[in-house]
């Protein structure tokens, strides 16, 4: 099977690494200074009560002690007593009685509850060393003025004293939310720059064997896309034929599917339930399309050899091409579904932003992962039928495990871990953080959506090659 | 000197008979704890050895069960050997079954190309052929229906249309040539003719040993599994069936 050469070798391996090298470095660009740096917060405080009326004189001072060494902004708790009032808030950090930072905010635009009040600049602190927070008010008298609420204190260093009151052992509802150095950061950017180094050095020995008539990894995957790329196209394209042949929307469907599910759960989440998640329907069609995409993937895969079981007996082709095949035409559809996905997103006002260029590494993730688990099941399935049964039921508990229409917010703190495991939930937090808070998503969710997915693939591949020649028994 | 299309070296296939067909995890964990799954051992191909040279058409021959087409399935990368090897001299085109890969809901002309891209042919190839596949198959306007609503005949009219319309290093047959009407076979069998004329190495596997000897010029013998003799095509053919004769086999 000789087909014309269009190009060279060398040129084709070059152009393959200048791409993958060249979106790297965009990524790297892209993420800037965050990629070293991690968002955290201090935890929960339970509350008991607020500290009255804070009224021209007042002091209210505790101490401060961040596990964030840049500080972006504070969350305190305020309580206006549901009327306006015409008055300041000045919220002040000291080290050792020298103003490091203050705010200064308008009570009127203070609404009850919890309240962001941003730095003009991130304030440099030392992490774990106690700082004062000093909160004054100008303005304000009895009848006009908010206050702060307290609670029960949940960590040694602090001291609060509330119009020269002191009240021991309480702490102010105030969460710090700010970034510290994030080590990931550093073992992610040797482990690019090693492994595009090593990738480089491969493809210098790809080219110098080719020369050499010497049979290499790399050279076989190029060969075999050559060989099979045609019946992969055709596979794919039978998959939507079929499908599609007698169904009225036919291929809108791609369509149409996610966005009646999106609408489904928005009435069910905000008027049933009361979510208050920002942006909801954003924020429930981002989830959906991922995993819709990896739902249809691994359900496709695992049957594939089961439905191709004549194919397989009676020509020889690889038969890693079938659970593929049915990962490519769930991508089409995904691609598809994305668009959608952007539409909505437009539609209520979410612009694209450069965090944006980040969401092809997303896709390229869940895209990995689906092929793992897709070859993982196919090989399952083709032992036990009934592998199918048991995966709807993990796939069923996997959309409650996925914060997909409820916030990681609803989680304490030191449970987050939990879900931070399963990969596709690290995905969809990292699409949501970039299209819905136009921010950097976080190096941990990097570094996870690179292992796991390749984890899976490589147990995946190993799995799938170990038992694909008893399959023809099995079928 | 001839140069080898197909090396068979010392192939032994064995397959596990489970005395209960387990298809489920539920099942597999009881029966496997309550030890009854005994497994039984069969030998379908017994260190089986042959060599193909360029422009040989080998039939095979044997009775139900010996093996044969274990033996074709080994050759073509389907089944692999417990042990032993098969050494390939070029690409091989099976035709084990006609229409492999069909699909029903597609028309006639899509799985051309669906089939045409199983067997491994190119876009290019297929797109050169395709009037040839067309008039071949004799289907006409049908070629846009599709296939769900085709007759038997016409299915292996277009299958064997595209199989036969290459022509292959290494064509493997398994007893393909009895379907259709008195016509299609007659064409079928000028086409194959044609192709084993043509410089391609076949191996074949038929119970009609008549053919065997019109078409091959080798053959080889099995017996549940081993090989009883091979050799030229018409003394193996009559030794064959004067065992079949004596009631052996």
């Amino acid at each position: 099977m000789n087909k014309k050469e269009k190009l060279p070798l060398w040129l084709k391996v070059l152009l393959i690494y200048v791409c993958i090298a060249g979106y790297c470095l965009v990524c790297f660009l892209v993420g800037g200074r965050d990629i070293y740096l991690k968002r955290v917060h201090t935890g929960d405080v339970n509350e008991i009560d607020n500290i009255g009326e804070i009224v021209d004189g007042d002091v209210v001072e505790q101490t401060l002690v961040s596990n964030a060494s840049e500080i972006l902004s504070l969350e305190l708790k305020v309580g206006t007593y549901d009327r306006v009032n015409d008055c300041d808030l000045d919220i002040s950090l000291l080290e050792n009685d020298k103003v490091l930072a203050s705010k200064t905010v308008d009570c009127k635009d203070l609404s009850n509850g919890d309240n962001t009040i941003t730095f003009d600049e991130p304030v440099n602190v030392d992490v774990n060393q106690p700082y004062t927070l000093r909160i004054t008010s100008h303005g304000a008298k009895s009848g006009n003025a908010v206050t702060v609420y307290y609670g029960v204190s949940n960590s040694e260093c602090t001291y609060l004293e509330a119009k020269n009151i002191e009240l021991k052992e309480r702490q102010l509802l105030c969460t710090v939310n700010g970034k510290v150095n994030e080590p990931l950061g550093l073992i992610l950017t040797i482990g690019v720059i090693a492994f595009l180094v090593i990738l480089g050095v491969y493809c210098i020995h790809l080219f110098v064997a080719e020369k050499k008539g010497k049979h290499t990894v790399g050279m076989a995957i190029m060969d075999a896309y050559h060989q099979y790329s045609f019946l992969m196209h055709q596979l794919v394209s039978r998959e939507f034929k079929v499908r599609y042949k007698r169904s009225a929307l036919g291929i809108l469907w791609s369509f149409v599917n996610p966005l009646l599910t999106m609408i489904v759960q928005f009435f069910v989440f905000t008027l049933v339930f009361k979510s208050a998640i920002p942006n909801y329907i954003v924020y429930l069609i981002i989830g959906i399309t991922f995993f819709n995409f990896y739902s249809e993937a691994t359900n496709g895969g695992s049957l594939s050899i089961i439905t191709n079981a004549s194919l397989i007996k009676k020509v020889y082709v690889p038969k890693y091409i079938y659970p593929l095949s049915q990962v490519f035409s769930a991508s089409i559809n995904f691609g598809i579904s994305l668009i959608l996905m952007f539409g909505v997103a437009l539609v209520n006002g979410l612009m694209p932003n450069i965090y944006f260029l980040l969401i092809p590494f997303a896709m390229l993730s869940i895209f990995i992962l689906n092929t793992g688990v897709a070859l993982l099941l196919a090989t399952g399935m083709t032992f036990f039928r009934d592998v199918q049964f048991i995966y709807n039921v993990f796939m069923t508990a996997l959309t409650y495990a996925t914060p997909m229409f409820w916030d990681m917010s609803m989680i304490p703190d030191k449970y987050n871990w939990i879900f931070k495991i399963n990969p596709l939930a690290d995905i969809i937090i990292f699409v949501r953080n970039i299209v819905l808070n136009n921010m950097y998503p976080g190096t941990d969710l990097v570094v996870l959506m690179i292992v796991f997915p390749i984890f899976f693939l490589m147990i995946g591949i190993h799995v799938f090659r170990k038992n694909q020649d008893k399959f023809i028994l099995y079928i | 000197m001839k140069q080898t299309m197909v090396q068979v070296n010392n192939v032994t296939v064995r397959y596990k008979i489970a005395n209960d067909r387990v298809s489920s995890l539920k099942e597999y964990i009881i029966k496997k704890i309550g030890k009854k799954i005994t497994e039984k051992e069969f030998l379908a191909l017994d260190d089986v050895s042959f060599t193909v040279e360029k422009g040989d058409v080998v039939g095979i021959v044997g009775a139900n069960g010996a093996g044969k087409s274990t033996l074709l399935k080994v050759v073509s990368g389907i089944q692999k050997p417990a042990s032993g090897n098969v050494v390939l001299g070029g690409r091989v085109v099976p035709m084990l079954e006609l229409g492999a890969g069909f699909d029903i809901e597609l028309s006639g002309k899509e799985n051309i190309y669906l089939n045409g891209a199983v067997l491994g042919y190119s876009k290019e190839f297929l797109d050169e052929k395709y009037d040839e596949i067309l008039a071949f198959s004799e289907l006409g306007d049908f070629i846009n229906m599709p296939v769900r609503n085709y007759s038997s005949g016409m299915v292996a009219r277009l299958a064997f249309s595209i199989a036969s319309m290459i022509n292959p290093e290494i064509l493997i047959v398994d007893e393909v040539l009895s379907v259709g009407d008195e016509n299609f076979q007659k064409k079928s069998r000028d086409r194959m003719v044609e192709l084993m004329s043509g410089g391609s190495t076949v191996l074949f596997v038929s119970h009609n040993v008549a053919q065997i000897k019109e078409i091959c010029n080798k053959a080889v013998w099995l017996r549940h599994g081993k090989v009883v003799m091979t050799g030229e095509a018409n003394k193996v053919c009559d030794l064959y069936e004067e065992s079949l004769m004596r009631g052996e086999c």
